[in-house]
């Protein structure tokens, strides 16, 4: 009886584990390039993906981090992968858009994601192309991440994201808040050593 | 409720407007100021009730022979809101300021008008870049049926209107309300006339 409660408590443990990894990334930038036919590609660059510690209480706000143990970050390079590169986690993730191609690179020493999408017309990524005017401007909500524009002013109470047509691009960088960051782990030598992985 | 209407109620002051007044088109004229601040001019034309209640517990909307009763209910609270809350004059917190309101008959129908100033124009939705030399309204959250007019860019697709800062005022008119049934709502004139004789 005490071996099976064991057991019960190793799996548990285990599916806990499973479930509070976390794959992330330090930013994530977000461009709207209009093509030359009118189109809009959209391009989105995760910056140095990371497994984050798994937190212990399930209270995010008051959990401490814990060591993270190899088979978390195994386990969390493996969802990167299997699920996001070759599976179609991205793909669930952005309904709304057709993805073109993806790929994971190396940039100032971090690992990062590139997710490309078919172009689109303006209106279905709510974007205004005004020739008249020489301004593109797109409909932008806020969410809970600290948020930089790149190309382009954001006005946050107009929800509003607004720039030059000359630019030809409406972009911002995005982050996302956490409670902390101390025991994040970089991805890139799990990603280096891995010969399937096409570099 | 449009996005419009609970904007003007929310200013002056907070009240919680739930009646199924609805108008069949809407006018609004912003003027940039020099001290950054825009007065906003809205005209809702042939304000109508729906005549719709709901219970609150159950969200069963009243039987159409109720209706009227309704339509009244509705009348009572709108006009509690005008002559309370909507005086010329009055001041949110943000120094918003309602510059004046009144109901007024135009072709046999009740209409609305409100003038306020808005000390920052984002909150009316309006992105003023004096950079780009544009303003751009963000009507997202308005329950626009059709656009009839603007002076502004609009291409029908996205519910965004730019203007060149060089307009002296930047104005659109849209359709708010399209009747899905001839009796669907029912205007409020009759009543506004039989109020205003009291």
């Amino acid at each position: 009886m005490l071996r099976i409660k064991k057991y019960i408590t190793v799996v548990l443990v285990l599916c806990c584990t499973l479930l509070c990894s976390c794959l992330n990334y330090d930013k994530k930038e977000l461009r709207y390039i209009l093509n030359t036919d009118g189109t809009i590609s959209l391009v989105i660059t995760y910056y140095d993906l990371v497994s984050d510690p798994v937190l212990v209480s399930g209270d995010e706000d008051n959990s401490d981090p814990v060591a993270e143990d190899d088979s978390t970050l195994y386990n969390d390079y493996s969802i990167l992968v299997d699920d996001y590169l070759n599976g179609s986690e991205a793909e669930d993730e952005y309904r709304k858009y057709k993805v073109e191609s993806k790929r994971l690179f190396e940039q100032n020493g971090v690992l990062c994601g590139e997710v490309r999408f078919v172009p689109l017309a303006p209106e279905d990524m709510q974007i205004l192309v005004d020739e008249k005017n020489a301004v593109m401007t797109m409909i932008f909500s806020k969410t809970e991440a600290t948020i930089t524009p790149l190309k382009g002013r954001i006005y946050e109470k107009a929800k509003l994201l607004l720039g030059a047509l000359a630019d030809r691009e409406l972009s911002y960088m995005q982050e996302p808040i956490v409670p902390g960051k101390e025991g994040r782990q970089s991805l890139l030598p799990l990603w280096k050593a891995d010969p399937s992985a096409p570099k | 409720m449009n996005r419009l209407f609970r904007f003007v109620c929310m200013l002056f002051p907070l009240l919680l407007f739930n009646s199924c007044i609805v108008w069949e088109t809407q006018e609004v004229i912003f003027t940039l100021k020099d001290n950054g601040s825009v007065d906003v001019h809205v005209k809702m034309y042939n304000l109508m009730s729906e005549g719709i209640t709901a219970d609150p517990a159950t969200g069963k909307e009243s039987a159409p022979e109720h209706q009227a009763e309704a339509v009244q209910a509705d009348f009572e609270e709108f006009m509690e809101w005008i002559e309370k809350e909507m005086q010329a004059g009055i001041k949110n917190d943000r120094g918003d300021r309602l510059v004046s309101s009144r109901l007024f008959e135009e072709n046999n129908q009740l209409c609305a008008e409100f003038v306020l100033n808005m000390v920052n124009p984002e909150d009316v939705g309006i992105a003023v870049d004096r950079q780009l030399g544009v303003a751009v309204l963000n009507m997202e959250d308005d329950n626009i049926t059709e656009m009839l007019h603007t002076n502004g860019t609009f291409n029908g697709k996205v519910p965004l209107i730019v203007w060149a800062l060089s307009e002296s005022s930047f104005s659109y008119k849209a359709l708010s309300y399209r009747k899905k049934e001839p009796d669907a709502a029912v205007s409020l004139l009759s009543l506004w006339k039989e109020y205003a004789k009291r």
